[in-house]
Formats: structure tokens, C-alpha cells, sequence
């Protein structure tokens, strides 16, 4: 929870809850649309000398048992999220459920103290957004290959069809063992591939760990991440990217998921406790 | 409960991350939800159901389809599969 959040449990009569922060030196910060906020709340922009706060007012922060409920808000945040960026540009992403105590005044001190920094980010990023990578593998194609053509492991069976129990036994522990290093040394391979090939066209990569708690149910369980990457990248070469992936996607029992763009949430700092996001 | 725990519980999870698990889930879970509110309409009918349970799940369910189907409009160009 952030000290502003900390603030808005206590007492929160006034309360603005921020989206992003984006760049308003172009656009007149009254753009912000037909696009509605969580709760079917108003969604404007507070605006200090070209860097606004995306906000709507509230009195309360969103807290709730209810996952759908939940669901619910992180969709619409994201959806305002996204209306916002098609007219500002790329925005620096808030955390999810970030509430200002007292009003739009203390947001624009907020903003005029931070006003150095905010500019500094958005005109950094600019341009650019996220894109998210991972590369899933199904291992049996590259085992039934391997086994057909790796001249250890065939010579391992062969000696396995002429030995005795405890023997086989011993056989089999080397087949294994080196059936698995080579699967290792596979996964390896896939993953720096995959690096090699977003390095031409990404301003910044970002590996991410392979075993997260979210589920995933739109692959087979025989397919596993090897490989995640964030890949901060110009919307310009968007195509550039997803072509590079290619390669990658066309070898045997690999898929890549490809998804954005996406606001910088990786790459963006937390602006609010001033530490770099981690995804 | 993954919403709730990632988002709270380990608050340096990105937004991102969740917004596309829940997508991969929701474009799964879709006609799921389609079924739940068929179900829910026959039970109703046939008077195994009675009408303020009916109703109460008529609205979790629908609302539910609304978030799945908000969720595959954003994703839907968002997303590519390659293989």
C-alpha cells in the first residue's frame, strides 16, 4: 500500500483515484472523452503544466472479497487506461487501487513537486510501449528426435538390450540423465534465441521469472515456460518484433504468446513510492 | 482467489500480468458461463429452482459474461498466438 493509500484508509473525504499520469503539452487535458471510470464514475484530467493526473473522484479505496467484483475494476482501469493513451500517448501506469487524499489540490501539489520527474519519464517513454513475450515448450518432438539421432543415447539402449537387471538399471539412470541435459541445454538455447531475436527492435528487455502463480489454461500441459520477456519497444516496430518471433514460433513444438502493446508497466518507475515496477 | 492474492497479496505483480491471465482464462471460460446461465434458467422452469435464487444468479452470471466479454474485446487485438 502506498503512503497515499495508507492516507485514504484513514480519512478520505476527497479522494481522487489516478490511472496514469500523462502528457498534456499537445492535447487539452479536457480530451479525455466519453470514456467512463470504475463504478461508472466521471474520468478527467488534472493537469499541472503540461503532465496530468487521470483521475476520477472518490470516497473510498476499492477494496472487495468479491473477485468478480475485482475483475470488474482492474477491466474498467485498464479500459480507461487504454481510451486515455489513444488520446495522450503513451501514459506512466499507476498502480491499480492508487488513491490521493484531499482533492485536486493536493494532487497538483502532488504533480508540481513531482513535476521534474513525471516530465523526465513520460518524454522518455514516449512512443514506446510494452510488449510481453513467452515462449512455451513441448519437449516430446525434440525428445523423439533426439533420441533417434543422439549417438549417445542410442548406444546406451543398445547396451541395455544385452545387460542384466541391475545393469539395465544403471543404463537407464545415463539414458535419463543424459536425455535431460540435453532437454536443459534445449530450453537454454530456446530462451537465448528468443533474446537474440527481440534485441534488434527493443529499447529495453526485461526477463521475467518462468514460475508464476497466475494459471494458465490456454496451452497443453505438455507445454511449459521456458522464456518471459517484457520488451519495451517503439510502436513503430511493433511488426518488426512479432516478425522476429517468428523464427522462433516455427521451430518444433514451440508457441509464443505475444501480447500488447501495453503501457510501460515494467519499465515505468512506481512514481508514488519512487521504486521500479517489477513484474 | 489468484485476483485477489496477486493483486494484494504480492503487490509488485504487474497489472498486465493479471489482466492477460484472466484473459486466457475468460476466452475459455466463456461458454462456460453461457451454460451456467442456461442451467440456471431451466432449474428455474422446471421449479427446482425458486425465483429469488434464479434471479440472484441470473445477475452474478451475467454480470460475469460481461467481464469476460469486456476482457476478449481488449485482448482481442492484443494477443497473438505463434506456433
Amino acid at each position: 500500500m502506498t503512503p497515499a493509500q495508507s492516507q485514504a484508509r484513514a480519512q478520505l473525504s476527497d479522494g481522487r483515484y489516478v490511472y496514469c499520469v500523462v502528457d498534456t503539452t499537445s492535447v487539452p487535458s479536457a480530451s479525455v472523452g466519453e470514456t467512463t471510470g470504475i463504478d461508472d464514475e466521471t474520468v478527467r484530467v488534472v493537469s499541472v503544466d503540461g503532465v496530468g493526473a487521470v483521475v476520477h473522484d472518490c470516497t473510498s479505496v476499492y477494496d472487495a472479497d468479491d473477485i468478480d467484483q475485482v475483475k470488474r475494476w482492474l477491466v474498467t482501469h485498464q479500459q480507461v487506461v487504454d481510451d486515455v493513451s489513444d488520446v495522450f500517448g503513451t501514459p506512466l501506469p499507476m498502480r491499480f487501487d492508487t488513491v490521493f487524499a484531499g482533492g485536486d489540490s493536493a494532487l497538483t501539489d502532488w504533480l508540481a513537486d513531482t513535476h521534474p520527474r513525471l516530465r523526465t519519464e513520460l518524454d522518455g517513454f514516449a512512443g514506446c510501449w510494452e510488449y510481453r513475450v513467452t515462449l512455451l515448450w513441448d519437449p516430446q518432438p525434440f525428445e523423439a528426435h533426439v533420441t533417434a539421432t543422439d549417438d549417445t543415447l542410442q548406444a546406451l539402449e543398445a547396451r541395455q538390450a544385452e545387460a542384466d537387471a541391475g545393469t539395465t538399471f544403471l543404463l537407464e539412470k545415463q539414458y535419463d540423465a543424459r536425455l535431460a541435459e540435453r532437454r536443459r541445454a534445449r530450453r537454454s538455447a530456446l530462451a537465448s534465441d528468443l533474446s537474440a531475436a527481440v534485441e534488434p527492435v527493443a529499447t529495453q528487455v526485461a526477463s521475467q521469472d518462468t514460475t508464476t502463480s497466475l494459471r494458465d489454461e490456454s496451452v497443453s500441459e505438455r507445454h511449459t515456460p521456458i522464456a518471459r520477456l517484457a520488451v519495451l519497444a517503439p510502436e513503430t516496430d511493433e511488426s518488426a518484433l512479432g516478425s522476429q518471433l517468428d523464427d522462433i514460433a516455427a521451430r518444433d513444438g514451440v508457441t509464443i504468446r505475444f501480447t500488447g502493446p501495453w503501457p510501460p508497466y515494467t519499465f515505468a518507475p512506481d512514481i508514488c513510492t519512487d521504486e521500479p515496477n517489477q513484474a | 482467489m489468484f485476483v485477489l492474492d496477486d493483486l494484494f497479496v504480492n503487490p509488485f505483480l504487474s497489472l498486465v500480468d493479471i489482466l492477460q491471465t484472466m484473459a486466457l482464462d475468460e476466452l475459455y471460460d466463456t461458454s462456460e458461463i453461457r451454460d451456467q446461465i442456461k442451467e440456471n434458467q431451466l432449474l428455474y422452469e422446471i421449479g427446482d429452482r425458486p425465483a429469488d435464487e434464479y434471479e440472484r444468479r441470473k445477475q452474478e452470471l451475467e454480470a460475469q459474461l460481461r467481464t469476460a466479454e469486456q476482457i476478449r474485446d481488449q485482448m482481442r487485438d492484443r494477443m497473438e498466438i505463434k506456433n
